[in-house]
């Protein structure tokens, strides 16, 4: 019995843990192939509750509540768009009123766990300023894994249903399946119901192809979490533990840092794409190789995909047809002309859209800080953009140059990367002071002996850089279109299987984890 | 070949390599807690002639600290070897010792206690029961850094072990002096120190094995007073009693050493340093030419290569 509870309590499903990728799925897989076809969808709703239960137990309640949050307010807005009797001006009022209040009901989880402590910290400071008594009495509540995701999820889902460019659904099986599909459950990608239901709720036999690909996207995670970031991330941690260092030591920081969280973030979307392929559902990819991006707007549309594609569609173009925002620049235009008032629309719009960004984050002002920095560099691209274009026509530089290329990247990489050290500092006064010692502090030999007591040894160095290579000749040939794994197919059996297993013993011989090792967080998990 | 047919050989070809990783990487004599280390120190040992040494040192960093083989074939001509290594538990100890008998056939083996009173867990989580039993299957997943062991030339040059290993014969030369201005840590105390169960079982392991091997054991405590103490003194005494192993217990004997913890040690009384080092390996040269029948090889045709390593060190004169 002891045994059993000690098995229970140990089950750890993370994406990087074993018994998530050698136990959990395999055995689903199992059961799904045993089941019959109209007990599967409920078979992994089960899945979706012990998966979701092993994280955050009773809150549980919180994914329901969401699901039936939407599930209802979808029929409402259906039925109301259905209503003849009424005015298609009252209806559409209507309908808004409906949707706005639901946004804000499936608002309220999300603000009350995981906002409240920051608000009413923030109005004890700003009572301070202005001599009135206030106290906040810190609540630590318990945040449900995942709550960030599900509810620009639900978000996404009522205004789909309101804009009417998806039909409410009607069978609440399928809007909870939505909800928790434990593969997106801890990091996303954010999805939505109108692509997600179009495989989620089919419910096909597991195809040997599906799970040979599954699998192999299962192991590409596996390599970029577990050889790269993890071996980086102790590094990470020695360096942003609140002292100040000497500006080489800050460079490394930050370099280091954007290594861990790609390598991360990008390994364990490629875990969750895998597991939900196993299952004959197809997720959004979130990654397109993002540092051969052309500038920062370019680089957020090939990072966090689905979260810039949602702030996109649920947030930039509200804001940009907003009664308010028009009326503004209206009178922008006449004030200062229409060139000024072209400006305003997309960059209030574009301010609110990194607001939200930051926001997203977490409660913290260094992600508000790492949303607006972002928001500065795409609103100088946006004013600047044709300018360099004609500067680069008229020194006759061609921008598919070699040299230009490499440029922007350098450029594109220090921008990212110091927006990543605002993100990762504990605050923003010490971020800021560590991008400052890059500047004024810089002394190579210091690193030279500092690289020896950031918690790695000369293996774990060579076998990170080893694995960035290796990430970054698949990311050219991706981005050149060339697949590694079709080209892979076409090879005789015995060379597939060679590769496998080296790919397969490359994790398990250099992967960080184990013995000698303390197991590292998934970064994204706690978003 | 059928789909299927095709998984199932691949899923068998898997775990046959699994099965062939995991032998060539477990330890041959039960579990280990530091494989790197160990691995390390036994490579570093099979740059020995085969079957030339007499004595072995084994532990943690408090034994390559403290007994510097190269000192006792300066002094008393026997050739030994220093088997400890930072962190080490018994376990490590343990499996080192076992392996040694592949290229040697030493006839005394002192081992220094701080390992025996640290727990001797082999870095397993005790409640992660599937993940147990998955590394017991497979110990390839315990074991998988064993690469980290393997280091380029360039590196062991630099490597303040490494770069002396052959010459010093697995010591650690440290002239640092950090003092330390404690109590007398020996003072009575009655504090239960028991040796902790999971190191229990390696150092009958260690009885069983040199008695097997007709190796006279020896228990010694290196002068240690940021570590070492009345109670486990006790502890360790009962269990050499009980055994009827010799125990010399070097804590209580600083005045005949000479020992001065202002001068003699590199880390605030916790290992001492060279000067300490030397006092403690003439006393242990003394006792072992007094006790036990060592011969001295000194002039020895087969055993030129110790001098010339005496002299390229330079520390010890003859």
């Amino acid at each position: 019995m002891m045994a059993f509870w000690s098995i229970l309590a140990n089950f750890d499903l993370t994406y990087p843990s074993w018994k998530f990728f050698a136990l959990f799925l395999p055995v689903l897989a199992v059961l799904w192939q045993l089941s019959p076809a109209k007990w599967r969808r409920m078979l992994l709703l089960a899945a979706d509750m012990v998966f979701f239960w092993s994280f955050s137990g009773i809150l549980v309640v919180f994914l329901l509540y969401s699901s039936l949050l939407s599930f209802g307010i979808g029929l409402w807005l259906k039925k109301v768009g259905q209503r003849t009797d009424l005015k298609r001006k009252i209806k559409g009022k209507l309908k808004k009123k409906i949707l706005i209040a639901g946004i804000l009901l499936l608002l309220m989880p999300l603000i009350g766990l995981k906002y409240m402590d920051f608000i009413g910290l923030n109005l004890v400071r700003l009572s301070h300023l202005f001599h009135v008594g206030f106290d906040w009495k810190i609540l630590n509540l318990a945040v449900p894994v995942g709550i960030s995701y599900f509810t620009l999820e639900g978000i996404s889902y009522l205004t789909d249903v309101y804009r009417e460019s998806i039909e409410a659904e009607d069978d609440f099986l399928s809007i909870f399946l939505f909800f928790s599909f434990f593969p997106k459950l801890l990091e996303g990608p954010i999805t939505r119901y109108g692509e997600l239901s179009e495989t989620l709720n089919v419910a096909k036999p597991i195809s040997g192809e599906n799970l040979a690909k599954g699998y192999q996207r299962i192991l590409w995670g596996l390599f970029k979490k577990l050889v790269i970031a993890d071996h980086l991330a102790p590094a990470v941690d020695i360096l942003f533990q609140g002292n100040v260092l000497d500006g080489s030591l800050s460079l490394a920081a930050g370099v280091f840092f954007v290594f861990q969280q790609y390598m991360d973030f990008s390994g364990s979307i490629d875990i969750v794409i895998g597991a939900a392929g196993i299952f004959g559902v197809k997720l959004n990819e979130n990654f397109r190789q993002p540092f051969f991006a052309k500038n920062v707007s370019d680089f957020w549309r090939r990072w966090h995909i689905t979260l810039g594609t949602w702030l996109k569609d649920y947030v930039f173009y509200p804001v940009s047809v907003s009664k308010g925002l028009m009326k503004l620049t209206k009178r922008v235009k006449q004030l200062f002309g229409q060139n000024v008032s072209r400006l305003l629309a997309p960059s209030a719009a574009l301010f609110c859209v990194w607001l939200c960004n930051g926001l997203w984050h977490g409660p913290r002002w260094t992600y508000i800080a790492y949303g607006l920095y972002h928001f500065s560099w795409i609103f100088l691209e946006n004013l600047f953009g044709d300018s360099f274009s004609r500067f680069y026509k008229f020194i006759k530089l061609s921008e598919s140059s070699l040299a230009l290329r490499i440029f922007r990247g350098i450029k594109l990489f220090l921008i990212v990367m110091v927006g990543e050290m605002i993100f990762r500092a504990d605050s923003l006064s010490f971020g800021l002071t560590l991008i400052w010692q890059i500047f004024t502090n810089f002394h190579w030999k210091v690193l030279i002996d500092g690289l020896g007591l950031l918690g790695m040894d000369v293996w774990d160095y060579w076998t990170a850089a080893a694995g960035l290579i290796i990430v970054l000749i698949v990311s050219i040939l991706k981005e050149r279109g060339y697949s590694i794994r079709e080209k892979l197919m076409a090879c005789p059996v015995p060379v597939r299987f060679a590769f496998w297993y080296a790919a397969i013993f490359i994790v398990i011989v250099f992967g960080a984890y184990g013995s000698g090792y303390d197991a590292a967080g998934m970064i994204y998990a706690k978003f | 070949m059928g789909n299927r047919l095709k998984y199932i050989l691949f899923i068998v070809g898997f775990l046959l390599l699994l099965s062939a990783f995991s032998y060539a990487v477990a330890p041959k004599h039960g579990e280990v807690y530091n494989i790197t280390q160990v691995r390390m120190k036994m490579q570093a040992l099979k740059a020995e002639r085969p079957f030339s040494l007499d004595l072995l040192f084994s532990g943690d960093s408090e034994s390559y600290r403290a007994f510097s083989p190269l000192q006792l074939w300066a002094e008393q001509g026997i050739p030994s070897y220093n088997l400890g290594a930072s962190a080490l538990r018994l376990c490590d100890c343990y499996e080192i010792l076992c392996e040694s008998g592949n290229s040697q056939s030493p006839k005394v083996v002192m081992l220094e206690t701080d390992a025996i009173m640290a727990e001797s867990g082999t870095h397993k989580d005790e409640e992660d029961i599937l993940t147990n039993c998955v590394e017991d299957l497979f110990p390839i997943f315990h074991y998988h850094i064993f690469y980290k062991s393997y280091l380029p030339e360039a590196i062991r040059k630099k490597d303040l072990y490494w770069k002396d290993a052959h010459i010093l014969k697995g010591f650690l030369v440290e002239k640092m002096v950090r003092p330390y201005f404690g109590p007398d840590y020996m003072a009575e105390d009655k504090r239960l120190s028991p040796i902790p169960e999971s190191s229990l079982f390696y150092l009958n392991g260690i009885k069983d094995y040199c008695a097997k091997k007709r190796i006279s054991l020896i228990l010694v405590s290196a002068p240690s007073a940021a570590t070492w103490n009345e109670g486990k003194h006790e502890a360790v005494a009962a269990w050499a009693k009980e055994n009827d192993i010799p125990y010399l217990d070097l804590n209580l004997l600083t005045e005949e050493l000479d020992l001065d913890w202002n001068e003699d040690t590199m880390d605030e009384g916790n290992h001492v340093n060279f000067s300490g080092s030397e006092k403690v390996t003439k006393y242990i040269g003394e006792y072992l030419r007094n006790n036990y029948a060592l011969e001295d090889h000194r002039g020895d045709e087969d055993y030129e290569d110790w001098e010339i390593n005496r002299e390229k060190a330079g520390l010890y004169r003859i």
